[in-house]
């Protein structure tokens, strides 16, 4: 059985996975359906088994309750989603997408394994939040993986188009749940991010939620106090609102709720509702050209990823602030996963890459302080992988030093989050003659270490600073992998179908009048085929009926 | 070649290299290296290349007056003595080009600030003016603001008038509390500012900018810490025994 290097952008609406084939060129790996994106949702079948991707997608507008979509807003933290009797951590429901896309994967190379595995986090994820995607990856059965920063993906992918040429570029990822902005610099081969920054919670969610409650608010509907079924009814209106205004000027729906309630809104209007989220997209870009020192004027090109960035006024607002054009040469939604497999094959020193090598930044600040709580100096973020700093002891005969790490922005450590601590014997000794080196260094998945060195004995030490997460114990995580390979999910073809229908079932609870009594019709024809069993004729029909609700769709916001 | 002084020494080069063969050495170099298996190696050859890729820029910009980088432009008439220092003062804070015809928005601001007028509506529609979207211009306006702040209303009262609401504003597109590091080095004045924009965030018990990142940088925080204490608490113990 060989191997291939194997890439996966789990992202927070849409997840996909991508190999680096023999040729030297990455390349995507369909689903079931044909289709590359996988909507990261998870949901609860009528029958009780597990429903991954667009079967749950699909459900989410006829049963809210029992789906789960945008948990990687909540990685690393102690969310606990429930889904029938069970109760889920966002690592387990990310860990089924993954185990969805290795279906994938295995379905288009079988008898193939995956040899190197890179997973894509945005740039400022914390430890824990790494820690938690690294987690999902072992619950699905997968390698460990490494991680790569999105923005530093998608300049792999682009940098893989012009490999001699030598230029200067920023990545803006405005992804379903997150922003991140990169500067990275290219040449001779060699890729490097200057700098990096981002907001972990700003992103095309947030712009589809201003819609929403301008929505309910024109419609006189308490969006806090209707029950999850309409919300989502009014969540799936302002989607299509949001798209529709990516293409035209205006647009136009029947929100399905009592007789249908008609809502039209223009480009001008939603950039008016969305004046603070674009305010906020504002300072990551600032801070990158600061952190990167290179005026703005030294940019070569602007690339846009992230499908949020189809929105016009993002796009304009990249151009006012940029000096210039964005570029947009590959899909937005698919150059991150293409670099993901870029980055795992040159994980794995593949040959076909000789050429290229890249560095990354630490996103953070870090710092530490000592014994007494005095404030040190910070290690500010930059771009060497690992700096170090030396304490020296502050009093006689004293036979330890204690301290404490710090991550954030803060001059003062103990302004800052405390992600850490550690404790090293010293020989005793005058006050000042005694110290330890204490060097930060994150490694290649952006996980952090700390290596603590006595100056005079060179005794050393080392300590990771990891997130919860990785508190599990190898037995509670045996038992996690094995609970969570038990669950019943549903078969990977007759998820089509199921996908196929709730879709239908969607178009039917979004339309009104003559159009609902089509959307039935089409359900009705769906089921008769699927009551049939032959599987060409399934097929056949779905392919129809498919063909049928994306006409429909297109049709509901004019 | 190895008679060359530090940093060329480490690329192979000699003292008066250009910048483009300062990156080709960097980037032979690197290429030879695992840099997840040798950091140490990795760091002398990165600080290495920093500094010679910064002298080479500062001798390529005293050769030519006002180079290509319009960024760099006033370093290029500094003495090449003191030189240096300067340089890397702009290399962190880029010297961007000045405001083209921006006026508007900067009078508009004054006005706001002489009428304490902390409307959020007004200020984000402020905020949100495209001619601001230059960096030139809206570096300036940073500027310009604090100045605004820190004279025209820290002076006379010891606080701002302003509601929580505004502050969070300024917080999302500023983040001068919440980014402890640049804030000093781009404002190094004195100002109760940034102290009074901490005041106004607590006085209504809120989060800093983005409630949620916070949320999850802590989240587990708890745990970590008991991990480590116990971590800590195991490695005294190690070291007892070995003693």
């Amino acid at each position: 059985m060989s191997g291939m290097p194997v890439g996966i952008d789990l992202g927070t609406t849409y997840s996909l996975i991508s190999v680096f084939a023999e040729a030297g060129t990455s390349k995507l790996v369909p689903g079931a359906d044909g289709t590359f994106l996988t909507p990261s949702a998870v949901g609860l079948s009528d029958t009780g088994s597990l429903l991954v991707g667009a079967a749950a997608k699909a459900r989410q507008l006829t049963n809210p309750d029992r789906t789960h979509v945008l948990f990687k807003r909540h990685m690393g933290t102690g969310k606990e989603f429930r889904l029938g009797r069970k109760t889920y951590s966002a690592s387990d429901l990310s860990a089924l997408v993954l185990r969805k896309l290795a279906d994938d994967f295995r379905a288009a190379y079988p008898d193939t394994a995956i040899e190197s595995l890179v997973v894509s986090v945005p740039a400022y994820f914390s430890s824990a939040q790494r820690e938690a995607t690294m987690l999902a990856a072992e619950l699905a059965g997968l390698p460990r993986p490494r991680l790569v920063n999105e923005p530093t993906a998608a300049a792999l992918a682009y940098g893989l188009q012009d490999r001699e040429g030598e230029s200067t570029f920023i990545v803006l990822d405005l992804g379903g749940g997150t922003f991140d902005v990169s500067i990275i610099e290219m040449f001779e081969g060699v890729m490097e991010v200057r700098a990096s920054s981002g907001d972990v919670v700003l992103g095309g969610e947030d712009f589809t939620d201003v819609i929403a409650r301008d929505i309910s608010e024109k419609l006189l509907v308490d969006l806090d106090g209707v029950g999850d079924a309409k919300r989502s009814i009014i969540a799936t209106a302002a989607e299509a609102v949001k798209r529709r205004l990516s293409e035209a000027a205006t647009a136009q729906v029947t929100v399905p709720l009592g007789k249908g309630k008609d809502y039209s809104l223009t480009r001008e209007a939603f950039e008016a509702l969305s004046a603070k989220l674009l305010i906020a997209l504002r300072r990551p870009i600032d801070r990158c050209l600061y952190d990167a020192g290179v005026s703005v004027d030294r940019i070569d090109r602007v690339v846009l990823v992230g499908g949020a960035t189809r929105m016009p006024m993002i796009r304009s607002l990249a151009a006012r602030a940029l000096r210039r054009l964005p570029e947009a040469g590959l899909h937005p939604d698919l150059v991150v996963a293409i670099g993901a497999s870029v980055q795992a094959a040159l994980v794995q020193r593949n040959a076909a890459l000789s050429d290229l090598t890249m560095t990354d930044v630490a996103p953070f600040s870090l710092g530490i302080n000592s014994v007494v709580h005095m404030p040190s100096g910070t290690i500010q973020n930059g771009f060497t992988p690992s700096r170090s700093q030396r304490f020296s002891t502050i009093a006689d005969q004293q036979a330890e030093i204690e301290f404490g790490v710090f991550q954030g922005e803060s001059p003062m450590a103990f302004e800052n989050a405390r992600i850490g601590e550690g404790k090293v014997r010293v020989p005793r000794a005058p006050a000042g003659q005694e110290g330890i080196d204490v060097r930060f260094s994150y490694d290649t998945s952006g996980l952090l270490h700390v290596g603590i060195t006595v100056v005079s004995t060179g005794q050393r030490s080392e300590i990771v600073i990891e997130g919860g997460a990785q508190s599990l114990s190898p037995e509670e995580r045996k038992r996690r992998i094995r609970a969570l390979e038990a669950l019943m999910v549903h078969p990977r073809d007759e998820s089509v179908n199921v996908a196929t229908l709730e879709r239908l079932k969607g178009l039917y609870s979004m339309l009104l009048g003559q159009e609902r009594e089509s959307s039935a019709e089409l359900i009705a024809r769906f089921e008769q085929a699927l009551a049939s069993q032959d599987p060409r004729r399934i097929a056949q029909v779905r392919d129809e009926v498919e063909l049928a609700a994306s006409r429909m769709e297109e049709n509901y916001v004019r | 070649m190895s008679a060359s002084p530090f940093p060329w020494n480490v690329l192979g080069l000699t003292r008066n290299a250009t910048e483009k063969e300062v990156r080709r050495a960097y980037a032979t170099k690197l290429k030879l290296l695992d840099t997840a298996k040798d950091p140490e190696q990795f760091q002398e050859l990165r600080g290495a290349y920093e500094l010679a890729l910064m002298l080479a820029q500062v001798a390529e910009a005293g050769n030519v007056e006002g180079a290509d980088d319009k960024g760099i432009e006033q370093d290029a008439s500094v003495s090449s003595d003191d030189g240096i220092d300067d340089f890397v003062e702009h290399q962190s804070r880029p010297a961007l080009a000045p405001p083209k015809q921006t006026t508007v928005p900067f009078e508009t601001m004054h006005t706001l600030v002489a009428e304490r007028n902390y409307s959020v509506g007004e200020w984000q529609r402020l905020l949100n003016d495209p001619l601001l979207d230059d960096p030139g211009a809206g570096a300036a306006f940073e500027s310009a603001l604090v100045s605004a702040l820190s004279e025209n209303e820290l002076k006379a009262e010891s606080t701002l008038s302003a509601g929580k609401a505004w502050r969070d504003l300024i917080e999302s597109r500023y983040a001068w509390v919440g980014d402890g590091i640049r804030y000093p080095r781009k404002f190094p004045f004195p100002s109760d500012l940034r102290q009074v924009l901490v005041e106004l965030g607590r006085s209504s018990r809120a989060l800093p900018y983005s409630p949620v990142r916070e949320t999850n940088q802590f989240a587990g925080l708890g745990k970590v810490v008991l991990v480590l204490l116990l971590l800590g608490a195991l490695i005294q113990l190690l070291n007892k025994m070995a003693t």
